[in-house]
């Protein structure tokens, strides 16, 4: 891995205009929960009725943002040669890149974390499920970066193709074919999540035939990382660079 | 020997660092490069062709951005597609304006010299920023820069690792006389320290200015390779432009017609333009007809020595 390369496309991600646009998407679940904490009073599920549902599309659509346009960007702009050509191995500048992102992205979840705690601290909602928003928001880093980092290398319109996975695939399609949530990032993380917070009916839901299990959420997590690494350093090593 | 390389007592590699054999490239059914086989070694190599004729391709497949469709290339005796470490000797500066515009000069700069593993990254990067002269400009943000400015950016950008292979493809885009004059001095300068420089440009008289070497491509194939006189040496065949200042135009223009080998005239006042199939029988012709009707030649030369005009032949040719 290379330190500065990190740094580079990290400071690349987070650019002024992205990270504001994207700081309000990620914001938008702690801003429901306030409103609707302050409008109708305390309420047990409240934080993981917001985690569960809105924050199951406005995160990963943050993160597959950022993700997409970690390389994507530098192949799309030409400046790509300027670190595709250096003496980093493929497999470095694959490892580099999907750690950027997922880096940057945590910076969102941190963010949207710490505004969940501060509206469940307000409207006096489950502290416990907000701070679990934590590990679930660094697993989605992790998971859509390993998986939209390579795609965006390889297909220039990776971000209509992740929309389409974010919001039909595992929000429309896993809820309505057996098996197919067995494909969704988002229930491997939720899966942590589901586990930290204990069983609850409308987490059940959310995960259909995804287990709750920390482990087994980061152990599906790791094999998401696995295949997207060796995806990328594949595609860095054998296909053209521009 | 280093690889297939010959390398002289003093260590200057002495034949081609770079190779390709047998080098093609095709996406889908276009063809882009077709069955080059051609060495660049040290000093300035022009590398010619109109758009479309494949020159980027070659040079990104010679740096290793796109892997050979067929075919070998070597930089160093080495494939850039299999050895990164080929990356510290080896740069490319790339036709795209594209650079972070969010970064500053010095920024950009530091950073090819951090990831290019520079010893001294800083000094590396003040001394490439003060080689271009962008010193006054260093701290600016590449985004505010002259499209002339970036280039030199790119430039200086490439120059902090001392690379021995150095792959620019169109460099001087958008400099002004005076960054190209500048910019053309370095190159050739970077070409006499023994590295190899291969320059792709459309402005054909530069090109003459900084390049020892000739390679020229049309349609993906090599056209010819040579020194500009090389080249028009080769062409025996091909009719040459001649244009004569003389105080009876019209009197001379009747008695070249009658010679086999002019194909064409036209008359200008006091000057002719002629199309000799034979310029040997004309330059053999002029001076007699001339001593026997007491015509007085002003001034006689060619029009057509331009690389320019070396070229333009080539394309029409195939």
């Amino acid at each position: 891995m290379s330190p500065t390369l990190l740094a580079h496309q990290f400071r690349t991600l987070l650019r002024r205009g992205r990270l504001i646009g994207l700081l309000l998407l990620a914001i938008v679940p702690a801003v429901i929960v306030l409103v609707v904490g302050l409008a109708e009073g305390p309420n047990p599920d409240l934080v993981a009725d917001g985690v569960a549902g809105l924050a199951s599309t406005t995160f990963p659509i943050a993160a597959l943002i950022l993700a997409a346009a970690t390389l994507r960007d530098e192949r799309d702009a030409g400046t790509l040669p300027y670190i595709y050509l250096k003496p980093i191995s493929r497999f470095g500048l694959a490892v580099t890149s999907v750690v950027a992102a997922a880096s940057a992205t945590a910076v969102l979840g941190l963010t949207s974390a710490a505004a969940l705690v501060g509206s469940a601290a307000v409207v006096g909602a489950d502290m416990g499920a907000a701070t679990a928003s934590i590990p679930l928001y660094l697993a989605v880093a992790v998971g859509y970066s390993a998986m939209f980092v390579p795609l965006g290398y390889l297909l220039p319109r990776i971000v209509l193709i992740g929309l389409a996975y974010v919001i039909l695939w595992e929000q429309v399609i896993a809820r309505l074919v057996t098996g197919v949530a067995n494909t969704s990032v988002w229930r491997f993380a939720l899966s942590i999540y589901a586990d930290i917070v204990g069983d609850q009916d409308l987490l059940s839901e959310a995960l259909g035939p995804v287990a709750p299990g920390a482990w087994g959420g980061v152990a599906k997590i790791g094999v998401v990382v696995t295949l997207g690494v060796g995806l990328l350093t594949w595609a860095l090593r054998w296909r053209d660079a521009v | 020997m280093v690889g297939a390389l010959a390398v002289s007592e003093t260590g200057v590699i002495t034949e081609h660092t770079i190779r390709l054999t047998e080098v093609s490239k095709w996406f889908g059914q276009k063809v882009a490069v077709s069955d080059v086989t051609v060495g660049f070694g040290p000093g300035v190599t022009g590398l010619l062709g109109p758009n479309g004729a494949g020159k980027t391709t070659l040079m990104r497949l010679i740096t290793g951005l796109q892997r050979p469709s067929g075919g070998r290339v070597e930089v160093l005796g080495r494939d850039p597609r299999r050895d990164v470490d080929l990356y510290r000797r080896l740069i490319l500066v790339p036709e795209d304006e594209s650079v972070y515009a969010h970064l500053s000069a010095h920024q950009f700069v530091l950073l090819n010299a951090r990831l290019m593993r520079t010893a001294d990254p800083e000094a590396a990067t003040a001394r490439a920023i003060a080689t271009v002269d962008l010193g006054d400009a260093a701290h600016r943000r590449l985004g505010e820069f002259s499209k002339g400015m970036r280039q030199r950016a790119k430039v200086a950008a490439c120059l902090v690792s001392d690379p021995m292979v150095l792959i620019l493809d169109e460099p001087l885009n958008g400099a002004d006389p005076v960054q190209r004059a500048a910019l053309i001095n370095l190159f050739v300068k970077l070409g006499e320290e023994g590295r190899t420089v291969v320059v792709s440009s459309h402005v054909l008289a530069e090109v003459a200015r900084m390049s020892s070497r000739i390679v020229a491509m049309v349609d993906g194939r090599l056209a010819a390779v040579g020194t500009v006189s090389e080249l028009r040496a080769a062409m025996t065949d091909r009719p040459r432009q001649v244009r004569i200042e003389t105080d009876r135009a019209r009197e001379l223009a009747g008695e070249l017609m009658r010679l086999d080998g002019v194909a064409g005239i036209r008359l200008r006042q006091d000057t002719l333009d002629i199309e000799a199939s034979d310029a040997l029988g004309l330059a053999r012709a002029l001076p007699r007809i001339a001593r026997d009707t007491g015509i007085r030649l002003r001034r006689v030369e060619p029009t057509d020595e331009s690389l320019e005009s070396v070229f333009r032949y080539l394309v029409g040719s195939r």
